[in-house]
């Protein structure tokens, strides 16, 4: 007998379905996978084995062919374990049910017939859903981030036997509630909130602006200066995750396994840190099967990488095209992917070798000549991409015992963030993008209007400061954020003189 | 440029590698006619046998090459015999190589050197000083290196001055590399100068035997920051020996880029506490212009109070000392910096510019 059932696969962030047809024919026991599948799908024979034995089936003795379709993709992973077991049961006049078809089945089993939490399931469910299915059965560990997709009824069943006893009406299951969508409170998860860094107040200020843009910042300091602190504190302050957002970020997470199960899809714009040994395929994406890097982990969130130097420069030059484009291409062998890496790069490090150019706490011991090799290890142009350069310096004892809290809040600074950003998304509705950092040349000249008065300053400071061409489109957007955070309409000299001081880097060491 | 054929032959002996200066001197004096240590640079009683090879491979084809060599980049050698007004000093080396005006070597000046890793103030003085020589026409002769040498250099560049830079490594070479555009400069509107020949590297060695022809080409050697244990001090010690003035900027005292020159101060070096102390020394007056009186806004007013008491202040402080929003702030430290009223140094550390007077504006 013949039996099909529906599962999926994916590729890159989407997944497209794979029909799983069993064919059970007279002769002695051969059990065949086909299909290109990989060793976790052929392993999963045993598996599928012990678990229908487990559960109470019988596992025919006869010739089995499992065919997964199409059958000239690769198939990764131990998804199947379960739409095989069904479509086995089915094939071999165990199992009846009209359930079986438009349902698609995701999950592996354990030798006990128990089903397991797989890495990829939302994506899946949500391919399925633009497919035009209905119904899909997941592992209870994946239930958590399908609760916010609307239009697909979802089911956890623990193991073989009940989900058998459901698809044959002997049992009722209800299928996963839904949640309405709320973005969370990142607050409960970044332990740091603005209130509690001491002083800095222009490198904080500096951070709002960047928050309100999506602007990547690059801060110089010396050591022990809260260079760390302040960029843990930044998802504090970052506008509210949309649920579009949110849906891309989890599609990624998902993918890699690294979802929180008790939260499920990813409420909270992400920060990743990796270490600074960090590889090139680490941070864009890379390994066998292609899989997303950090700056497709980061999408929509922070990418914070400490001690800038220190990175391989190869790494560090790898995120020229994703700062660009807001999407990485990882190829490979296998597979070529593009996965979306629209991330606020926030980058620190010390001025020089031995950290305190500049710095009016210790005397700076490095010759030009050193000081000069350190920079010279970030490139010109991916610094060119960064549009906020500030410095940092160590603040005072007094400051730091200062008992009296008056400073500001996350929560504060998080709300004129918010109302920059709706600003922002108003502005740019039809043009694709969501931010002033990713306006292109068109953007900017039909965007940031400038009066008379702040034309005339930057000339001026153009002429007088020596700054670099490439510092001018920088400082327009960045005005620009500065206008929205005051609700400003117009590009005032106010405006452009404040954003000429974030970009004063370029003039001074590179 | 035209050699005779004993000067042409010495340049081809110095271009040898191992003919050193002290060498150089000694052959020079055992053997009048040149051509005879290329003669006898095979006989038993020759002093330098290892230079043998070396001498015995030089023909006149060489010759021809590095003369052309010399010319190409526009090089002229200058010899002790020829010129005695500009080799008038002690130790002077029995040749020069020379590029750009030649004629400024003969005319002394001011030796302005001191550290490579300079502090602000140092940089500054040495800026000024530079400035006031170049007003002052005096020429500037200094070293080239990073710090004290380039600012100094650059003072008086940039004022239209004329300036002789004395490098320890081949003119063909460039060291630092930073100065490269500095170096370009100096060829059109000064001199380059050095001792050593082409493709000679620099090697450390070298700069402490530089520094006598600092202080032998100058009439006034001027300190501007060293600390005790510096190469400067080297070049305080050839112009005691050869008998030049020394001057000394004052300094900080817990500052250690300072200790070397309060320390020649105690000595008793002569004091330059404004650039006229310098000019003085050459004969010249110069008119001080009155400063500009720049009229700020009440709010730009607050910023020159914050300094009265401070020589610079960071950013967080100038934010606690003008109570200003950081936006605002920022703002505001950009526009003054374009009026000059801020100096930005390294870092986020803002000073006074204080070579100007403010007054409030009326209302």
């Amino acid at each position: 007998m013949l039996s099909k059932v529906t599962s999926y696969a994916l590729s890159g962030v989407d997944g497209f379905p794979v029909t799983v047809e069993t064919y059970i024919s007279g002769g002695l026991f051969s059990y065949d996978t086909v299909g290109l599948p990989d060793t976790a799908v052929k392993e999963s024979k045993e598996r599928v084995r012990s678990a229908i034995k487990n559960s109470g089936f019988e596992m025919p003795n006869t010739r089995i062919t499992v065919n997964l379709a199409p059958a000239d993709l690769k198939k990764e992973g131990s998804v199947y374990d379960l739409p095989i077991a069904i479509s086995l049961l089915g094939a071999s006049g165990q199992l009846f049910s009209a359930l079986l078809r438009g349902t698609v089945f995701i999950g592996e089993l354990s030798l006990s017939g128990e089903i397991r939490a797989v890495n990829g399931v939302m994506p899946m469910i949500i391919s399925a859903l633009k497919d035009g299915y209905k119904r899909a059965v997941i592992p209870p560990g994946n239930a958590a981030e399908v609760r916010c997709i609307e239009g697909i009824e979802c089911y956890a069943p623990d193991n073989l036997r009940q989900l058998v006893r459901f698809l044959q009406n002997e049992l009722q299951l209800s299928p996963i509630e839904k949640v309405p969508w709320k973005s969370g409170d990142s607050a409960s998860i970044y332990y740091t909130d603005f209130s509690q860094i001491k002083g800095q107040h222009a490198a904080k200020r500096a951070m709002e602006i960047a928050a309100a843009g999506s602007h990547n910042l690059l801060m110089l300091g010396p050591p022990g200066s809260g260079k760390t602190m302040l960029a843990r504190a930044l998802p504090s302050i970052l506008p509210e995750l949309t649920f579009k957002e949110a849906m891309e970020v989890t599609k990624i997470h998902s993918i890699t396994g690294c979802l929180d199960p008790g939260r499920g899809i990813v409420d909270c714009r992400p920060f990743r840190s990796p270490h600074h040994t960090a590889s090139a395929p680490a941070l864009t994406g890379g390994g066998m099967k292609a899989r997303p890097g950090e700056v497709s982990l980061a999408h929509n969130g922070v990418l914070f990488l400490d001690e800038f130097p220190e990175y391989s420069r190869v790494a560090l030059e790898a995120l020229r095209q994703p700062l660009e484009d807001g999407v990485v291409t990882v190829s490979r062998v296998n597979n070529t992917i593009t996965y979306p890496a629209r991330f606020m790069l926030i980058a620190s490090m010390n001025p020089c070798p031995c950290g305190y150019y500049g710095s009016k706490v210790k005397q700076c011991k490095c010759s030009p000549a050193q000081i000069q090799r350190y920079l010279g290890r970030v490139s010109g142009p991916l610094v060119d991409r960064i549009d906020l350069q500030i410095e940092v310096d160590a603040i005072s004892y007094d400051a730091l015992r200062d008992k009296q809290n008056n400073e500001e809040s996350s929560q504060a600074v998080r709300e004129r963030v918010q109302r920059a950003r709706l600003i922002q998304q108003e502005r740019f509705k039809d043009s694709g993008i969501f931010a002033n950092a990713h306006m292109t040349a068109k953007e900017i000249s039909r965007f940031c209007p400038l009066t008379s008065d702040a034309d005339a300053l930057l000339k001026q400071a153009f002429d007088s400061l020596k700054m670099s061409a490439r510092a001018y489109s920088r400082i327009l957007k960045i005005s620009r954020t500065i206008a929205d955070l005051e609700g400003s309409k117009q590009i005032s000299a106010q405006h452009v003189a404040e954003a000429i001081r974030y970009r004063s880097l370029d003039r001074k060491y590179w | 440029m035209n050699y005779t054929t004993q000067q042409k032959l010495t340049i081809l002996l110095a271009s040898i590698k191992g003919a050193s200066t002290p060498r150089l001197e000694k052959l020079l004096s055992l053997y009048p006619d040149v051509a005879d240590i290329f003669r006898h640079a095979d006989s038993p009683d020759f002093p330098y046998p290892m230079l043998t090879p070396a001498l015995k491979e030089q023909n006149k084809d060489s010759l021809e090459k590095y003369l052309k060599r010399l010319e190409k980049n526009e090089i002229t050698v200058l010899f002790r015999d020829s010129h005695p007004n500009i080799f008038a000093f002690k130790s002077a080396p029995p040749l020069l190589y020379v590029k750009g005006n030649v004629e400024l070597l003969s005319k002394g000046g001011v030796a302005i050197v001191g550290s490579r890793r300079c502090s602000r103030y140092g940089h500054e003085v040495a800026y000024s000083l530079g400035k006031a020589a170049a007003q002052g026409g005096i020429t500037v002769i200094s070293g080239g290196a990073e710090g004290i040498d380039s600012a100094a250099l650059m003072g008086a560049l940039e004022n239209g001055g004329k300036v002789i830079a004395v490098f320890g490594f081949g003119m063909d070479k460039i060291y630092p590399a930073g100065n490269k555009e500095l170096f370009a400069r100096i060829a059109q509107n000064g001199a380059l100068v050095s001792e050593y020949p082409l493709g000679t590297p620099a090697y450390q060695s070298h700069f402490p035997m530089r520094n006598r022809i600092i202080s032998g080409l100058c009439d006034m050697l001027a300190v501007v920051e060293a600390s005790v244990k510096s190469g400067t001090s080297t070049t305080v010690s050839w112009a005691q020996e050869q008998g030049k003035s020394i001057a000394c900027v004052p300094g900080n005292i817990t500052s250690e880029q300072s200790q070397g020159t309060n320390k020649l101060l105690k000595e008793g070096a002569r004091i330059i506490t404004c650039p006229e102390d310098m000019l003085e020394y050459f004969g010249k007056g110069w008119v001080r212009s009155d400063p500009e009186l720049t009229e700020l806004s009440p709010e730009e007013y607050e910023f020159v109070k914050a300094f009265a008491q401070e020589e610079e202040l960071s950013l967080d402080e100038l934010a606690q000392k003008c109570n200003n929003s950081p936006g605002a702030l920022a703002a505001q430290l950009t526009m003054l910096e374009l009026k000059g009223v801020l100096l930005r140094t390294q870092g986020s550390i803002y000073k006074l510019n204080r070579s100007k007077k403010y007054t409030l504006k009326d209302r």
